[in-house]
Parts: C-alpha cells; structure tokens; sequence
C-alpha cells in the first residue's frame, strides 16, 4: 500500500530525471531554473496532481530561482520542450503538465467520449416485465440517474457521503434489468474493501426484494477492477485481444481510481458495454498518475457529458453540523472550515480540541483505553460462542453469534484518523503508545482484543486489504476473527490463523488514506498544526491547498455521527 | 562409385578436390584428423586460419581443438629435439614417419617449426565449431564486412518466445472455443503441450515448411465462429451422404469380411460376415436424435465408437496394410473420405489455426526483437534460398559463398553421418569447388543415429556418390583383438536393414583379453527363458514387452552381482557400463541396482540446480518466504515432500491441517535466520518422510547438496529468506556453460559405481565391459503430430488414407528400425574387453536390431516365435563365431553386494589416489561454533584474530589497537612466576597471525615428512613453496625450520613421555584425516545441553564438568552430517596391535604480549603457560573437538583394526601451540617434565567417547 504523505519522489530522482531528460531531449537553451519545473510537476503526480497553474505560487516547494512564473516560464519556453508532439511538457494556456499523463488523459476521455452513445434498444424486450418498486422514495436527483440507464451507455454519478449512492444503484440496476432480465452484470471498485462494501449494501438493499429479481442481484460479482482485469506481473491479461464480456458494469469509488487502470478497463470492454461511474469528487486524488473522475467532473469535460452525469446533492446522513461543516470545507475552503470549526463550541455533534504535539492528547487516550477494554471485553464474550471445530482450520465459518455482531459494530463504532502514519500523532505513535514501542516487531505479543488491519488482498481465505479483524484467544489458540467474503459471494465469519495473513496492522488508528471508504459513527481526527505562522514547518509545507482540503474533506465525512477534530497549540512550534 | 582405399595418415593425398574418410568406430577418427591438419600446416603450407574444421557438437569440436594443439606442440617438441639433441621424446609411430618424411634438413625443420610456431599463436582465432557455430561466425563476419545491420542474437531456440505465444494464442483463441467442442479437440491429441512441441520442431527444422491444407482456413478471423461452421458443413455433409450411401456400406464392410474369409484370411476384424449388431441401423438412430436439435458436438462426435472403431475410413486400410490387399472400393471412398473428414478435420483444422497462427506471431517476434535461431541460421545461408527477396535486403549469400571460397582452403567436416540436407548444400556450395578446396568429410554411415535432428543417411549416400576417393580406416585401437575378431565375424554380413556395409578391422590394442569367471568369451549372450516358457509345447505364447522389461533390472541385477561376486579381484563396479535405450530404462536400473547394493550412476553432465531436488527446494524455500501463501503451500503439500492427495489437500482446508502447516513455516521463518535453510528443511522433515525420500533415487541427496548450496550463499551474501529464494531461482533458469564442480551433483560424483548411460549419449565413448540389456526390443513407433510429403509438413489427414500417407507412414517406421539397428552398433563397438547381450523372445519384437546380427542376416523377417536358441547357436557355428550363450530364468535375489573384503594382513597400505567424496555434510565443528548467541560473538570477536581457520569474516573490522589493549590488560592480571622461567621468543613469534598465515603453516606441517627433517633443502623448498603461495616473507624459512625441529625433537611428554614426532614411522601416521559421522538421522537434533552431558563423565580427566558451563555457550541443534578433517593422526607405536593411537591438533595461536614496557611485541614458550593455554583451550572450545576428533577415531579404528578396544588402543590428543614450543635444550636444562610449554598432551577420556559415541547415533524412540 502506498504510504500517504511520505515524499516519494526524491530530489534525487528529480535531478537524474532532469539529466535524463536533457539528454534525450537535448533543449534549445538549457536553463537550470527548469529543475524546478521538474520538481513542481513531480510534487503535483505524488498528489495525485496532473495540472499544474503557472499563476499560482508553489506554495509546498521551495523555489531554487526566484521570479516565479515569469523567469521559469521564460526557460521552459526556451528549452523547446513544450514544443512539437514529441515534447516531454505540454503547456496548455496557464497549465503545464507532463505530455505522458496528458496524453493518457486526452486518451482516456477520448475513449469515453467515443463510448458516450445513446443505446440502440434491442428488440427483445420485457420479456419479464419487473415489477419495479415505486421510485417514490427517490429523489429527483436520483430518479434522474436511474432515468439515464434507459438511455445512456456512459452514466457519470457523483456524490458526497450519505447521498444514497448506493440506493441509487441499485435502482439503476433494477431498471437495467427491466430492459433485459439476462444482462451480464459486473459491480467494481478500486479496493478490495470498496468492493466488499458495495457488495455488502447492495446485499442489504434487496432484502425485500422478491425472488427472481433478488436472485439475480445478489448474484452481482463484485471485484476489485486489478481482479477483473486480470492483472498480473506483465499489465493486464484481459485486453483488446481478450474482451470482458459484460453488457454492464458498476464502477464505485471512481475517485480511488487512477489513470491507468480506467484506461485498461475501456480497453477490456465490449464496445456495447454500459459503464456506471460512481464516486464523490471532493474526495483525496489518487497518487501517481491522477485520478480521471475529478477530472470528468471539471467543467470542460464535463459539457460533453453533462447530459449523462448526475449530481446528488441531498445528503441523508451526518446531519447537523458535520453536514454543515462539510459544505462550508467544500464550498468556501479550508480557513472557512477552520473559523467555523473554532466557533462551534456547544455543537451537538462536532467539536475541537486542542492539545500539545509532544503526547498523545487527552480524549484520544481516554477514547483509546475505553474503546481497548470493552473490545477485550467483547472479545471474550465471543469466545464461549464459537464452536470448538471453528479453531481448528481458517477455513471453517462461524455462525454470527450476537455477540460477534456486537463485536464489530463496535469496532464499526469508532474511527481514529491521522493524516500520517509517522511523525507526531501519526498513526505510529498511537500504536507505539498502546502497545509498545516494538509493537512492529513484536506483533505476536499483541494481546487479544487488538485490532487488526489486513494490508493485502488474500482473496484465497476472503480477506481484502484494509478489513479490519480483531485478535481473539490465547497461545496455541491465537486466532484472528475476520469477516470476509466466502466463494459464493457471501458474507462470513472465520477464525483466521495468523500465519496465514499476509501484512497486517494495528487498527486501533488510521491514515485518512486507508479510511477512504469507511465510515463510523464517532470521528476523532487528529490534525496536527492549523497554523500558518511558521514558515518552516515542515508538516504544512507539504499540503497545498487544494490537498489539505481534500484531506480534510475525507476525515471528516467519516463521520456519521460525532466529530471531534484535534489540533495542536501553536507553540508546539 | 568411385574406387575405396585404405586410409594411411601419412599417405593420404592433400591435394584438392571432395573426399571423404569412412572410419569405423574405434579407428582413431579424431587422432587423424589433428593429424592431417598437421599436415596441411607444414606440407601444404596453409595458415591455420585457411582450415575450417566442423563437428557436430560443442564439446566434440572442444576436444578436436585440443587434440590439434596437442599434435602441433608435439610435433614442435620433436623438432626441436633433433636440433638440439636432449634425449628424444617417445611418440607414435605416425608422428615419427611423418619426422622422417618431412624434415629432411636442419632449414627445413626450422621452417617447419616457426609454420607450428605461427598456427599455435593464432589457433585461438581458429575455426574449429560446430556448424551452427559456423554459420554465426560468418553472418557476423559478413554484417562487419559490408556493413550490414545485422547483428542477431542467436539463441539455441526459442522455447520461452514460443511458450509465450502459445498461451497468448490458448487465450484468445482457444478459450473461446465452447467447452463441448473443446472437449473433443483434447481427444485428438490437441493440447498445448503438444502445440508447444510441434511448433519448437518446426522452429528448429530447416529443411522442411509447413504447408496448409484447408483453403478456408483464415488465420485473421476467429476460430471459435469458423470452427462452429466449418463442422456444421462437416455434418450436413455427412448426413446427406449418410442417407443416400450409408446402408450400402455397411454392405460393402460384410462382402469385403466375407472376401477376405475366402481367402482363409480369419482376423476381419473389426468387420464381420454376420454382424450381430446391425451397426447403420444404430448409427442411423444416433444421428437421428439430433435431427431436432443443433448438430452433435465434436465430442459427441469423438465419443462415438460406431465410427471410431467401425466406419472410419482407419480400420479398412489398417486392414489392407495388415494384409496386403486393396479392399476398398471406389464406390465406398467418397463415403469414408466424409465419414474421415467428420472425425479428424475439425481437429486438424484447429491444430492448422494454430500452428499457422502462432508459427507468423513466432516469425514476427524474432524478427522484432532481432533474435534468430540455429535452424534459421542455416536456412539464412541456405543456397537454396538465393533468390528469395526476404534475405536479399539483409545479407546477400552470393558474397558470402565468395567470401567463404576466398577465405578457407580446406574444409574437415566430422561426424559427417549426421549431417542434413541444409548443411550438406551448404558446404558444398562453399566448398565443393574441387579445383580450388579440399572438402573433406569423415564420418561413419553406421553410427548415423540423429535423424531426429534432421541428419539423414540419404544426405550422407548422396554426399559419398559425389565424392572423387573414399579412404577407410580400419585400424581399431579401442578393443582387444579377441573382440574385435568377433565382432568382425558378426558384423559380416552389414548393417542388413540399413545397408551399409561393414569392413573388417584390423585390431590393434595392446591390451589383454579380460579373464573371468563366468565367462568364456569376448562376445557373451544371455538367454533370458521365461518362467512359464514349457519347452517342447506346440504353441509358445510369449511373455509381453513390457512384462519382459519389468524384469530386466533384476535380471541385470542379479547377473552383475553374480560377476562381481565370482571375480571380487578383477573386478570393480565402474569397469561396467549399461547401455540403455530411454531414461527411465536408467532409472529402473538405477533403482534396483541400489536396491541390491551396487553403486551406479546415471551418465550426464548435470547441473544440480536443474534437477527436481532444486525444485522441490525451490518451493520449500518459497514457503518459507510467505507461510501465508495458500497456493505455495499446496504446492508443497502435494510435492515430494508431503505427497498430500488431492483428497487430503480439500479437506485439509477444514481439518486445519492447513493451517497448522502454515503455522510451521511461519515458525520456520522466524527460525530461518538462525538454522539456515538446511536447518529448516531438517526441522521439517522427520525420520518418516525421509526414509520415503531416500527411497526415491537421488532425490533426498540432490535436496541437500542444492540446499546447502543455497545455505552457503544465505552465509555469505547476508540473504534473507526471500533473496535465499531469488538466488535459487536464478540459479535454476541460468544455464551456465561449465558447471563448477560443486554444483554436480555429488549423486554422480562417485567414481566407482556402475555407469548407466544411453546409446545415444555413448557415442564417442568407451568401456571396459558393456551391457547392453534391452536391444531385443523393437524401437517405439515414431509418433509424430506432422507428416511429410516431399519437404512439405501437413498436420491434415485429408490425403491420410491416401498412398502418400501409408509410404511415409512406412518409410519412417522402416528409418527408425534402421536407426535401432546402428544404435546397436554404437553399442557393440562402446566395449573395450567385454560384450554382454541380452536376448529375450517378447510378443511383437520382430524389427528388433538384434536378430539380424545373433540369428544370422537372412532370419531379419522371420516371426519372432522362431528366433530359437538352436537357430542361433546355429548360426553361430555357421559363422565360426564363438559366442557364450548363457540361459538365464528371471529370479528375484535377495542377495545384496558387499564389497570383498581382502584376506590381507592388516596393515596401512598405499594412500588412496582416487577422490573420496566429502562434501556432502554441513556441521561442521566451526559451524557449531558460530552457532553461537548473537551477544557472545560480539564479546569474543577480539579473541578471534589469534585462531587460524575458522573466523575470517569481520576481523578487519576491529582496529589492532583495541585488540592489543585487551591483550594488554589481560596480561598484566597474570601470574607470571612460573612463566618467567622460559625464554620469551619463539622463533616464529613475527610471523604473520591471522587465518592466512595459520593456513599456511598448517600446509607446511602437511606436507613435512619428520623423519626427514634433516634435509634442509627439502625442508625449505617446502616452506618457501608454500609461503609464496599466500606472499609472506621468505625470510621466515630459517624460523620455521628452527621451529620444525623443535617440533620434531621434543619429547612429546605427558602419557607419551620420551615419545619424539622425527621417531614417527610415516606409515603410522595419516595427515588430514577427514571424517563424516552422521548425526541423529533418526532422531530429534542434537543440542547443546546433551552435549554438554558428557563431560561429566570421566571425572579424573581434564577439561570435565567445569567445561560444561563455557559449552552451554554454544547454541547448537544439529542432525545430518558433522564433518572435518583431522589434522594428524598416528600409532605411537610401529606394531599396530600393541600401538594407541593419537589425534593431534596444530594450532597457531597467538598468545603474546604485545604492548610490553619495550613497545615491541614479544611471544614465545613462557606465555605458553599451562593456565594460558587451557584458557585458549576453553575459549575456542578445543576441549570438543578434540573429543570429536577421538570419537572419529574411535570410529575408524573400530572400523579398521582388528580386536580394537578403545581401552588398549585409543591413545588421547595432543594440541601443539607452536607459537609457545621452547627450545629442545632449553627444554633439557630447565628438565621440567611436568610439562612443556606449548603442548597439551591428554590420554583419551573413554568413557565420555562411548557416550558422546551413543549420543550421537542414537535411533529414533
């Protein structure tokens, strides 16, 4: 898993890249100010920024030759190398970026645009006629969407937690299978948890749903989009040469999903093939080559297929002031956020802390020890209820005991998020503190009771990465209580031996990257430094605006019910 | 045909033109040829760049390079001999005619010596290859010459490019296909095993293309649609003629039985005159279920025996060929063709999809990636080619042939039986020229046994047509003359099926006819009778192939411990070589022969990292790796090592068996870092499991020795688990050209076992006696996916039942028993004293190779029932041929072999010149030592620099100063009264400390004779030998010779008293003494405390329980092998029964002190002190080597003496510090016996052997 925050791009490669660069494409006029536009472009990838403006002032870099744009620009332009088709930058008014991710841009709209054809209704029609539950419940937003599947092979959905995304699916699936009960159908995600969680709501979805109809959604396969491609040490082995075939396919969490592998799947599917893009556009980008859904919602692109793409807008969830200060984040910015954050001080549901950087503050330790106690509690109680036969193989399901479903929606129950896994209240440090300083190397210590993270996908005994499980009996009888996904799609739980997980973590906290996709009830968000007093604070430097406010952004619609965001006193630094 | 003359080396005529040399097996082929090239250097004058000599393999054309230079440097030697008169060399008769021919003057001989002088300088540059070798070299001469782009990479093929493209191919378009029809395609023999291996063999054929045969076939479009139509053409075709013709033949198969019972012909089967079934009427129903429905699929279609075994055009002409009629009539061909068409092509069509398929896909990656092959190399020169476009842009052959013509005078092709087509154009394009080249060509038609590989024995009749002379030798210098006299009476007649004939030899060895018991002559057959063979009754029904075959190993067997057992002098295991047809002949053989004890190899130049030992290690280690890894771990479970059955891998999904086993590597790889690979596999594999292994041949052997391999790398390079298994992999798939010894396998190192070796493989070797226990068998009929039609390969049967088809049906099963009958040939003329053949009479062998040469020439077609024994004892005496037949019943023997065991006096005899194989154990004594907790190393890493062997690593690391202020310090906490008495130099107290300086003193003390210490020169050619080998000073020779004497003059003391090393008889003493005892194979591993336990024992002995406590230390867990070598072991006395024996250990320590007030460091016998010493003792556990060492003596001597007692005989041990060893005189003067600076001299702690002893082998509980 790609560790957030840390640099990845080193300056060492920038400079090899810059030599390297200047060697294959020699420049008219070699300038060194251009290790700078090396460096602000690599920056922007390892957020997942493709574009870069010129205008603006690097805010998270510092700059080796002054007179930003103008000086820069001037040697950009003097080097040829935004020149030509074969040029390694392309300038693009105001925007530079690299012509290799640019390029894979233009492709990949292209492709979808070229998609982007109203559907030729085949004769054999309603053969079943289904009897559709009212759209009633649905608002108009939604209704719209679920009008455009009758329609539209290239369907763009988006929306922000709690806007009844998935209820929406589902519908649009319904109203797919109206037209033609024996579609192939494909629901997929970026991550593995993603595509357990879609398949887990759509589950709980169609509970009322009669027989045929509920048999046929249920029997939905839900995969990560790597497992549908196919891929493997070489790319993908499902290509133009070996086509999906799959009449419609359900693509959740789209702002996960970078460049490449979107670009992949269009390439791997049937030229007839429906394709639904689900996703929340506010969310962090992905890191690397650029997330396409943000892109598909700018305004430019998105005329083209504005007539294809729905916005839900009403949320119903974290209502109150997480809602509130949701909208106020995206809309007006992350000073905004923060005023409106220091004034809630008797809000129902969010608050803020502050604390000093050198511990581990206050309501997280106190919410830490509590939380540890009542799962080593639960934990316990689960014991006297799983069968003896359940120890024996990690392959054996445990019936789901009352106390098992207390049990995680506990754990369910609370999200500790750090925006980084080191540094002062990094995710680190809080585990460090509850388990010891060597709880990295001593991982067969961890007591029963402790939360655990998979970090691979393992799908041979059901675990995806990023499920969460929890250590459960003692000695020869250490096991890990999981729930995962068996064979047939379903749901179960398992006692799962530990040497047969691959990677895993403590899960008592967790980067805001690895929570993309969860949700819980109580949110404690540790923030370390709002201040922009200090210019040499290394942890700001590293945020610029728009990322910070996408961190932010996805921290705090975790929540569902309660907020409370920790920062640190100013004199830390 | 031109006339044929006897080949005489110095006679034969250099002048130009085409020629060819027929040398029979044994004449001396290669010997010849570097001598004709001799002569061509100095009579013809020609540089050696001007010849051009090609054999048929690398290691073939290897050893011609040698035998060239070894003529040439001969011949150089000779010459300067007569000039400057030393005394002359001994040389062969050849050589010293051509000295008398050629240097007639003392000029003359200068001349030719700088003509030598000049070829030896350039010969590297030489062209003496493979043709394939040729070929490279001169596109790559031609591409640097004109400047060309070509610059391919040659490979030998292109298996993983094809690999690659067959599953891109099975993806796209074989997975598409429905599974119903997929189904059928499978039973015609369609699967990617088989796509994978006909397209490597088209690949590497350059003499024939591939030629398609359905015209609609489009390579383009996708098969699975032109599949699905092309048989539903196939099946209203059928139909339609079904209806209209199918009662008729049903008809016509009941005239054609009743015609063929007219002619007394009973077997008409499968058609009968009154068929019970009426088989149009079921076929007519079986087509009628599906007059509703879609067409039958192509598996139903496969799975119907109707047609299969009764209408399909097969079983009528199998019937013709069987008899030899034309059954089948014009009316019915249309019919059959259809119902043919129906079975085969939808097969054969895919098969044509593909192979036209990926055949393009393979052309067009290698050219992309600029990768060409053997067989395109040749088919780029090819002449036949010339005009062809595609080669015109990139090379143009015309200049080529001229540049080749200008370039090479002589061209000497070897092994030019196997030569092909392509080949043979080639050079005689480029050579042929007769006015200008001498094209000479040696070869041996019957030992033509690679038609596999393309050589055809038509290439070479042609060749020998269009030859001006043709030379034979005949002059065989392989066997004795009593075998070479029967094997010409034998060979008489040819090689029949072949016909070739044969000449006869002329025996030239100088060696004796072999003597034994148990045979009579050169030439012996044996007679295998079967058991339920009644003499006398009217009808034998014979026992079949396989059933005879099943018994040959225990007839081998059983034979060769009779021989071995009546002849235990004359006789050793590797005298004997079995020659086999196929592997797993060998491995049958193999098997039981280590069943009744024999030693045997299997003959092959083997990597030990290709073989499946490597394999299963690989997984193993791949577990270790990722314990979590469920498709790992089941691929360990159903290995080797766990033969998990797939029932017992589902259930142990549930039974938590899989679990648990990735519990135990998951521990394993937390134990990995400290036991090493090899400690792991043995922590995995108990007693149980192993036993199972080392019943499976070389499999447990070849795991270790791969294992400790990896181990050894793991040590050296630092690896983790995961790299451990990266470096294997590699290790696996990286071909390397010369195998370094240790990575032969040591299961084939020993060189005193039986050899096992195919024919094929034989070739160009010899041996003393030959077995050959499976010529009776008639070779396999060749299987071939393509057939051959002109130089056109088909994969459609469409023409199958055609003339065509059956001709070369019957051609190539008439070339493979010509084949089979020269690889009998090879067999024969491998042997150098004895000839053994087994006959057997099996169902079905007729076209054996045998019959021709054991029955005479004329019984070749006679049925197999009548191959009597009379019949060949007959024609034996016909042929004045003395044969001794013996008649042997297959019985099982429970007999094993037991080496003989000499009636001699017990004494020490010759040391032994021959390897004895110790490479196989791993514990060593130092490997326990660093077995040590990770703490204690650190703290004793100063001590370290004074040990001599062990420790090499990590000693730079430390500065001098720290270490000699530790000396320091220590020191001057010392007692030093008793010490002052001695003299505080050693003579050697400058030399050199370190593991390099202690290593070469010990070379020094090896090879030291003390007896004959006085010989200074001797002495100190030794040394300084020695020291030049590891660069130190030779001004230390003087030291070490004081010190040498003192070693040798020093009353050794202690139990020994008066006892002096320069007394030592040399033959009662053994220098590096190695030794493996087996730790534990039973049990659980040894470890520390139960080692520790014995020094409680023998309390009265030094070194006891207050050694405990520095043992515990160590953190040993051993079982396999301890090893290691004894630096000298000796009797004290010259009578062996009386003597006790010693173990005695050199050790260089230092033990100086070296900051002394003088600030010059100083070391001799008075810190050499007895508390001192101990100290050193204890710090490097010397206590348990030399406990060790005396339980591996104990070992031997109760192994070698007769009536040992380890009370009477076991001596004790003796460690020499030789930095602290004092003067002899001073020794004197001080007379202080007690003890004697520098030695430890202790009798041998019995009982504490005895229980270490016990300890060590203990069994399993």
């Amino acid at each position: 898993m790609r560790e957030p925050l840390k640099k990845i791009f080193s300056t060492d490669l920038n400079k090899s890249l810059l030599a390297t660069l200047s060697r294959y494409y020699p420049p008219i006029e070699f300038n060194e100010a251009l290790i700078d536009i090396v460096n602000i472009l690599m920056d922007g990838l390892s957020r997942g920024d493709i574009y870069i403006d010129m205008k603006k002032i690097p805010k998270n870099l510092e700059l080796k030759y002054k007179d930003w744009p103008n000086y820069h620009m001037k040697a950009l332009l003097e080097s040829g190398w935004t020149k030509g088709d074969n040029s390694p930058i392309v300038l693009n008014g105001d925007l530079i970026s690299w012509r290799r991710t640019h390029n894979e841009i233009v492709e990949t709209i292209q492709k979808i645009l070229l998609r982007n054809q109203p559907i030729n209704h085949s004769s054999k029609q309603l053969t079943v006629r289904i009897n559709s539950r009212s759209l009633e419940h649905l608002n108009v937003q939604q209704i719209e969407a679920v009008n455009l599947v009758k329609s539209q092979k290239i369907i763009l959905l988006s929306g922000g937690p709690g806007t009844g995304k998935t209820s929406t699916i589902l519908q649009m699936l319904l109203q797919a299978l109206t037209r033609n009960p024996t579609l192939n159908i494909a629901m997929a995600a970026p991550t593995g948890k993603a595509a357990k969680k879609l398949k887990d709501t759509i589950q709980a979805g169609i509970v009322d749903f009669e027989d045929p109809i509920k048999d046929k959604l249920s029997n939905i396969p839900s995969k990560t989009l790597h497992k549908w491609l196919e891929a493997g040490a070489n790319g993908f082995r499902r290509n133009s040469q070996r086509l999906l075939k799959l009449d419609l396919i359900v693509i959740d969490e789209m702002s996960m999903v970078d460049l490449s592998t979107i670009n992949g799947l269009l390439d791997a599917l049937t030229k007839s093939c429906q394709i639904i893009l689900v996703g929340d556009p506010d969310q962090l980008l992905p890191i690397g080559s650029g997330g396409i859904w943000q892109i598909l919602q700018e305004k430019e692109t998105k005329t083209n297929l504005q007539s294809n793409s729905v916005k839900l807008t009403k949320s119903y969830r974290n209502k109150g002031d997480i809602a509130l200060l949701r909208n106020t984040l995206k809309d007006e910015g992350v000073d905004a956020f923060w005023h409106m954050l220091s004034m809630k001080k008797d809000s129902s549901n969010t608050s803020q802390y502050i604390s000093s950087l050198k511990s581990i503050p206050d309501p997280v330790v106190r919410t830490l020890f509590n939380y540890r106690k009542k799962l080593k509690k639960l934990t316990e109680n689960c014991i006297n209820h799983i069968p003896n036969e359940a120890w024996q193989s990690s392959m054996i399901e445990v019936e789901q005991s009352v106390d098992i479903l207390k049990l995680f929606k506990f754990i369910d129950n609370l999200l500790i998020l750090c925006p980084q896994r080191y540094g002062p209240w990094g995710v680190k440090k809080i585990h460090e503190f509850l388990l010891g300083n060597r709880f990295e190397e001593e991982v067969h210590k961890w007591g029963e009771g402790t939360p655990i993270m998979a970090k691979s996908n393992q799908p041979e005994i059901g675990l995806a990465n990023g499920d969460v499980g929890i250590i459960i009996g003692n000695g020869e009888k250490r096991r890990f209580l999981f729930n995962v996904f068996a064979e047939e799609q379903r749901l179960v739980t398992r006692l799962i031996n530990p040497s047969r997980l691959n990677i895993f973590d403590a899960a008592y906290a967790m980067t805001i990257h690895k929570a993309q996709g969860s949700e819980a009830d109580q949110v404690l968000l540790l923030w370390p430094s709002t201040s922009k007093v200090s210019e040499k604070n290394t942890l700001k430097n590293f945020f610029s605006d728009d990322y910070e406010k996408r961190m932010l952004y996805t921290a705090i619609t975790r929540a569902k019910k309660q907020l409370l965001v920790i920062t640190n006193k100013e004199e830390d630094f | 045909m031109t006339n044929i003359e006897l080949f005489q080396a110095n006679k034969y005529p250099l002048s130009n033109g085409m020629r060819l040399i027929e040398a029979s097996a044994g004449t001396g082929k290669t010997f010849s040829l570097s001598h004709l090239v001799l002569r061509l250097l100095t009579e013809k004058e020609y540089s050696i760049n001007e010849i051009l000599v090609v054999s048929f393999t690398e290691a073939t054309a290897s050893e011609i390079k040698a035998r060239i230079i070894e003529r040439l440097i001969l011949a150089l030697k000779i010459i300067e001999s007569i000039n400057t008169n030393i005394k002359p060399y001994e040389v062969d008769n050849v050589l010293n005619e051509w000295v008398e021919l050629n240097i007639t003057s003392k000029e003359r001989a200068l001349y030719i010596a700088s003509l030598l002088l000049e070829a030896l300088e350039r010969i590297d540059n030489a062209d003496i290859t493979t043709i394939h070798g040729f070929c490279s070299k001169t596109l790559h001469r031609e591409a640097i010459e004109n400047g060309n782009n070509l610059n391919p990479t040659i490979e030998k093929d292109s298996k993983s490019l094809i690999n690659e493209i067959v599953e891109e191919y099975w993806k796209k378009e074989i997975l598409e296909i429905e599974i119903s029809e997929l189904k059928g395609l499978f039973k015609s023999n369609f699967n990617r095993k088989n796509l994978i291996e006909v397209l490597n063999s088209l690949d590497n054929d350059p003499n024939n293309c591939f030629k398609q045969t359905f015209n609609d076939l489009k390579i383009e479009e996708n098969l699975s649609n032109q599949l699905n139509n092309y048989i539903e053409s196939l099946w209203i075709k059928f139909t339609t003629v079904w209806e209209e013709k199918g009662r008729e033949l049903e008809d016509s198969f009941i005239e054609i039985a009743k015609d063929l019972r007219s002619k007394g012909i009973e077997d008409t089967k499968p058609y009968s005159t009154k068929p019970r079934k009426n088989r149009y009427e079921l076929l007519s129903n079986w087509i009628e279920e599906y007059k509703e429905k879609k067409r039958p699929s192509y598996e139903d279609i496969q799975n119907q025996t109707l047609i299969n075994k009764y209408f399909h055009p097969k079983n009528i002409y199998q019937l013709d060929m069987k008899h030899k009629i034309n059954s089948c009539s014009k009316g019915m061909e249309l019919i059959l063709d259809i119902i043919g068409d129906l079975y085969d092509s939808p097969g054969e069509f895919v098969w044509e999809h593909a192979l036209l398929w990926t055949k393009r896909e393979l052309e067009k990656r290698k050219s992309k990636k600029g990768l060409i092959n053997y067989s395109d190399l040749l088919k780029l020169l090819d002449p036949k080619n010339l005009h062809s476009n595609e080669i015109k842009d990139e090379v143009n052959p015309n200049n080529i042939y001229r540049n080749l013509e200008k370039r090479y005078k002589v061209a000497l092709i070897d092994e030019f039986q196997d030569t092909d087509p392509v080949q043979f154009r080639l050079l005689k394009k480029a050579f042929g020229k007769r006015s200008s080249h001498l094209l000479l060509m040696i070869g041996d038609p019957k030992q033509a046994i690679y038609s596999f590989r393309g050589g055809s024995l038509n290439t070479y009749m042609k060749a020998r047509e269009a030859c001006d002379r043709i030379h034979l030798m005949n002059a065989n210098y392989r066997s004795t003359k009593p075998l070479i006299l029967t094997l010409n009476k034998l060979f008489l007649d040819g090689l029949i099926r072949s016909n070739l004939s044969t000449q006869e030899l002329n025996p030239c060895s100088q060696e004796d006819k072999l003597e034994l018991n148990g045979i009579k002559e050169p030439f012996k057959i044996i007679n295998l009778i079967c058991n339920n063979q009644k003499e006398k009754s009217q009808r034998i029904k014979l026992d079949s192939k396989s059933k005879i075959e099943d018994k040959i190993p225990k007839v081998v067997g059983s034979y060769l411990l009779e021989l071995l057992s009546n002849n235990p002098k004359d006789l050793k295991p590797s005298d004997f070589c079995i020659l086999v047809n196929r592997h797993d002949q060998a491995n049958n053989i193999h098997s039981y022969l280590s069943k009744i004890k024999i030693p045997s190899q299997l003959l092959s130049n083997e990597n030990i990292f290709t073989r499946k030992g490597a394999q299963i290690l690989q997984v193993f280690i791949n577990c270790i790796v990722s314990p979590h890894n469920q498709q790992k771990l089941a691929l360990l479970a159903c290995s080797e090592l766990m033969q998990w059955k797939k029932e017992k891998l589902i259930k142990s999904k549930f039974d938590g068996d899989f679990d648990s086993l990735s519990s135990k590597f998951y521990e394993l790889s937390k134990l990995f870092p400290t036991i090493g690979l090899l400690g792991c596999l043995s922590k995995f594999l108990e007693g149980k499991s192993i036993a199972d292994l080392s019943n499976r041949g070389t499999l447990l052997g070849d795991l270790y020795q791969s294992s400790q391999l990896v181990d050894e790398q793991i040590h050296r390079q630092k690896f983790n688990a995961l790299r451990a298994s990266q470096w294997l992999s590699s290790q696996r798939f990286l071909s390397i050209e010369q195998i370094p010894e240790e990575y032969q396998p040591n299961s084939a190192v020993s060189n005193s076992s039986v050899n096992i070796i195919t024919i094929h493989k034989s070739k160009g070797l010899q041996f003393k006696i030959v077995i050959c226990p499976y010529l009776w068998q008639k070779p396999p009929d060749r299987k071939s996916h393509l057939w051959k039609d002109n130089q056109n390969l088909l994969i459609s049967k469409k023409y199958k039942w055609n003339k065509k088809y059956s001709l070369f049906q019957d051609f190539i099963r008439k070339e493979s028993l010509n084949e089979a009958e020269r690889l009998a040939y090879v067999a024969f003329t491998r042997a150098k004293k004895q000839l053994i053949v087994l006959w057997a009479n099996a169902a079905g062998q007729e076209g054996n190779p045998l019959s021709g040469f054991l029955f005479g020439s004329e019984s070749i077609n006679l049925k197999i029932e009548d191959h009597t024994k009379e019949m060949m004892e007959n024609s034996f005496t016909k042929r004045e041929l003395k044969v001794d037949i013996q008649d042997i019943k297959i019985t099982e023997t429970n007999k094993t072999w037991i080496q003989s065991k000499r009636e001699v006096k017990l004494s020490l005899g010759a040391i032994p010149t021959h390897q004895f194989e110790n490479s196989w154990g791993r514990y060593s004594f130092s490997k326990w030592l660093t077995q040590r907790d990770d703490e204690l190393i650190l703290k004793n890493l100063t001590d370290e620099l004074n040990e001599d062997h062990a420790f090499k690593d990590e000693i730079e690391d430390i500065s001098f100063q720290e270490i000699d202020q530790v000396i320091v310090e220590k020191d001057q906490s010392f007692n030093r009264l008793e010490d002052q008495i001695w003299s505080k130099e050693s003579p050697i107290s400058d030399f050199p400390r370190g593991p390099i300086a202690g290593t070469c003193l010990h070379k020094i003390l090896e090879r030291i004779d003390f007896n004959d210490i006085e010989n200074e020169l001797k002495v100190s050619t030794i040394i300084e030998e020695e020291l030049n080998i590891v660069n130190i000073s030779n001004s230390f020779i003087e030291p070490i010779i004081i010190l040498l004497k003192r070693i040798a003059n020093i009353p050794l003391g202690g139990p020994l008293g008066k006892f002096k090393m320069k007394n030592l008889d040399s033959k009662s003493s053994i220098k590096e003494l190695k030794f493996d005892i087996p730790i534990c194979h039973e049990a659980n591993p040894i470890n520390t405390l139960e080692l520790s336990s014995i020094f409680r024992e023998d309390v009265q002995n030094k070194y006891g329980s207050d050694y405990i406590n520095k043992l515990i230390d160590l953190n040993i867990h051993s079982s396999g092998f301890l090893t290691g070598s004894i630096d000298q072991v000796f009797a004290d006395n010259p009578n062996h029964k009386i003597a006790k024996w010693w173990v005695l250990d050199w050790k260089s320590n230092w033990i100086g002190n070296s900051l002394s007030k003088e600030h010059s460091s100083s070391c001799g016998p008075s810190n050499y002190s007895i508390s001192k010493m101990d100290e050193e003792m204890y710090h490097h556990h010397y206590p348990l080597q030399a406990h060790i060492y005396l339980l591996a003596l104990h070992r031997f001597l109760n192994w070698r003496l007769p009536d040992y007692s380890p009370q009477k005989h076991l001596g004790g041990y003796i460690y020499v510090f030789l930095r602290g060893l004092p003067d002899e005189e001073e020794l004197e003067e001080k007379n202080f016996l007690q003890w004697t600076p520098g030695l430890i001299v202790e009798s041998a702690p019995i009982e504490r052997i005895k229980k270490l002893d016990l300890l060590i082998k203990r069994q399993y509980k």
